[in-house]
């Protein structure tokens, strides 16, 4: 509520006296709003790390994304069906599944899978 | 359902027999499809997290290794690690491990392994437990340290890592501040990367929301001119949003304020009251409306004022709320803005806000209270008091004196009318719309509750009795019912010019109470109470009454006041009440007339001046 802060009787007139009021008003602590930057934070590092690799190859390769951009620092090969076709690396976030449950799968379904994997 | 593991070459029969059915394996394809790709996704993140597992026991010796080419390469291989979401949980739920980054980027001064080390603060930023983490092990005052960094790369690591902080890490404003990071962040405010300063500003503003102490030390470190530097210089909305919201929390502070508003800051923040987006006009508008109080002396904000008065056809109530706040106290006492705004076609606009606003107290009472300020001293307030009616405002203005209006839209509207009745032609129109009975039910209202209060004051502090100047301490929605009995009172002493308005006042047993206010402590009732009456006085009825009323002995004792207003004042009422009386009694009350008015001639030099009188004043004194 803004307050009067001063009475000012600027001449002895007929008329009214002017007055300004003290408005204080910070509006509220809204963390949503900050949640706008997320597009800038994500941009500035993009330019960061496009940067880096552009100056830095040692531990990027020019398949960007893919899991096997990454073998080299684990000191370990990747399986080959890793890639093309089966390239769901999930760098940003491989959750939540669009289409599908995230629950234990059926005994027969995962020995099905080894031997999918297995070609 | 799985082509893509086949040899080439090798072709498979089909067993569809009718194509309009699709088999059972061509049904199960996509379903076969996701699954695996599921399957992979689970295998793939497993291996992650078990070699991450495995790999941090010794990458944390190696952060913390002798020779810094190791620690280097081993933060890097963090950093990349912390890429992949497995293997960033197994970072984060490793206290050891987030400790050797943040004590790696404390006391490194290699780049790679400072940028490796806050890189990975910054992706485990992203997460809860991250936070936390990079909390608890001492990693804000690291990262403030970093906002001194030369390298581009690495302060934008430090930066984002702290906005998330400070958004979603319980104790990181704190930290933050006594880490030194306002003083850092206001020097960053010199870069020119307008995403960059976005997340400053906007992490000063969490930073600085209701906390005074931040306020003050971004005064100190100059931030309201590299602030409102930014308002003039970049076009970026969110940039300016964002400024525009610190800017709006450092305007409530008593010494930011005068700062802001030295720099430049209310021009600065007229420039985007045109601006498409609602959000950056609103927090403008909210900053301008604080700083108003304390810009009603600066120039050159003509183009502010047309843009405020435009802004009042807006369909957005708080954007005429603060619209109408700004007009109100920038032209409180600035003749040039209230000329100015009368030139732009202001009076109408306000007429027509507070027509539009119905009972929206949030809008009209600053609308009343600018166009009270437009309605008196200055060259135009004659044509702003003649705009008002022609405008069709005094119906609705007068309207506003009746419930529910609160008590400071009603001392605005008295204001205004007041204002409004010096203009000859507004007295017909103003009786009219019944702005007399109203006036005398509001001034009787407030009488009384001053009467009230002082006999309540009066028991409950005996021997004080200083009473009708303001006993009880607290008034409703801050204004004090003198003010009311002051401004009722003065209002009718000048809608007592015209002959028709005197009779209507007489007719509502006003006098009487305007006599008993010739006692009344506070001069300024005095002498709207003498001045009334001296108008009522015109009259033959007029003055037979007031002297029935007993008005004669207070009076005679006014004639001693140091006020020379209320000095004339009741010489004036005593001479009109003596027109009928014999001739020695008139000479002898011209004697004392004047023996009391020209008692202090040698210094009131009142040949030379006004003596800070009204019109009817001087016209009085010098018959």
């Amino acid at each position: 509520m803004p307050h009067v802060s001063s009475v000012s009787g600027a001449g002895d007139d007929l008329g009214s006296t002017d007055e300004v009021k003290v408005f204080k008003d910070e509006g509220e602590d809204e963390k949503r709003s900050s949640e706008n930057l997320t597009e800038d934070k994500t941009s500035l590092i993009d330019l960061t790390e496009s940067q880096e690799k552009s100056v830095s190859p040692n531990y990027t390769s020019s398949k960007n994304t893919s899991r096997s951009d990454l073998s080299p620092v684990l000191g370990k090969l990747e399986p080959t069906p890793h890639t093309s076709s089966f390239n769901m690396g999930y760098l940003v976030s491989p959750y939540p599944y669009p289409n599908g449950t995230t629950g234990p799968l059926p005994v027969s379904m995962v020995s099905l899978c080894e031997k999918l994997l297995l070609h | 359902m799985f082509p893509e593991t086949l040899e080439e070459g090798i072709e498979i029969p089909s067993t569809q027999f009718d194509t309009a059915q699709p088999t059972a394996v061509q049904r199960l394809t996509e379903p076969s499809q996701m699954l695996k790709h599921a399957v992979v996704n689970l295998i793939n993140y497993q291996d992650d997290a078990d070699l991450a597992t495995r790999a941090i026991p010794e990458l944390i010796k190696l952060l913390n290794d002798e020779d810094q080419v190791v620690v280097s390469q081993a933060a890097m291989m963090v950093h990349q690690l912390s890429k992949k979401e497995a293997s960033r949980h197994a970072i984060m739920n490793s206290p050891q491990m987030v400790a050797a980054l943040v004590h790696a980027i404390s006391n490194s001064n290699d780049l790679e392994t400072t940028k490796g080390a806050v890189g990975t603060l910054h992706n485990l930023s992203h997460h809860r437990q991250g936070l936390l983490a990079i909390f608890k092990s001492g990693g804000i005052p690291a990262l403030v340290k970093l906002l001194s960094s030369p390298v581009e790369s690495v302060l934008f690591y430090a930066i984002t890592t702290l906005h998330n902080l400070l958004l979603h890490q319980e104790g990181s404003k704190m930290a933050v501040r006594l880490a030194g990071g306002l003083q850092k962040m206001v020097l960053l405010l010199g870069r020119n990367n307008v995403k960059f300063l976005a997340i400053v500003t906007d992490c000063l503003q969490i930073l600085a929301y209701g906390n005074q102490e931040s306020k003050l030390i971004i005064l100190a470190s100059q931030g309201p001119v590299e602030l409102v530097r930014i308002m003039r210089s970049y076009d970026y909305e969110k940039l300016l949003w964002c400024t525009s919201r610190v800017l709006k929390v450092l305007s409530v502070c008593s010494s930011n304020k005068p700062a802001i508003v030295e720099a430049g800051g209310m021009q600065a923040l007229a420039m985007h009251l045109g601006h498409p987006s609602q959000r950056l006009v609103q927090n403008c508008l909210w900053t301008l409306r604080n700083l108003s109080d304390a810009g009603t002396k600066v120039d050159g904000l003509e183009s502010l004022l047309q843009s405020l008065v435009q802004l009042l056809a807006s369909q957005d109530i708080n954007v005429i709320t603060c619209a109408a706040g700004v007009l109100s106290n920038l032209t409180c006492n600035n003749q040039r803005n209230k000329v100015t705004v009368c030139q732009v076609g202001g009076v109408e606009a306000l007429v027509q806000t507070i027509v539009n606003a119905g009972d929206r107290e949030e809008i009209t009472e600053p609308a009343v209270c600018a166009l009270r300020h437009l309605t008196s001293r200055h060259v135009e307030s004659e044509m702003a008091q003649n705009a008002v009616r022609l405008n069709y405002g005094i119906q609705t203005i007068v309207n506003l004196l009746n419930p529910p209006s609160r008590w400071p839209l009603v001392k605005a509207v008295i204001g205004l009318i007041r204002n409004l009745a010096l203009c000859q032609a507004n007295h017909a129109p103003l009786r009219e719309y019944g702005a007399i009975h109203l006036l005398v039910i509001l001034l009787n209202r407030a009488f009384t509750d001053t009467q009230r209060r002082s006999v309540a004051s009066s028991a409950s502090a005996p021997g004080g009795g200083v009473g009708s100047g303001g006993g009880g301490g607290t008034y409703p929605d801050g204004v004090r019912m003198e003010e009311i009995v002051e401004g009722t009172v003065g209002a009718l002493h000048i809608l007592a010019r015209e002959s028709n308005n005197r009779a209507l006042i007489r007719a509502q047993q006003v006098i009487r109470l305007a006599v008993s206010l010739l006692f009344n402590e506070i001069e300024n009732i005095q002498r709207v109470a003498a001045g009334l009456l001296c108008e009522l006085a015109q009259d033959k009825e007029g003055a037979e009454t007031i002297e029935a009323e007993g008005a004669t002995a207070p009076l005679t004792d006014l004639l001693h006041s140091r006020n020379e207003g209320v000095a004339t004042y009741a010489a004036a009422v005593l001479f009109r009440m003596s027109e009928d009386k014999p001739h020695d009694y008139k000479k002898r009350l011209s004697l004392e007339l004047t023996n009391s008015l020209f008692r202090a001639d040698d210094h009131m030099n009142w040949n030379g001046g006004d003596l800070g009188m009204g019109p009817d004043l001087q016209t009085l004194y010098k018959h």
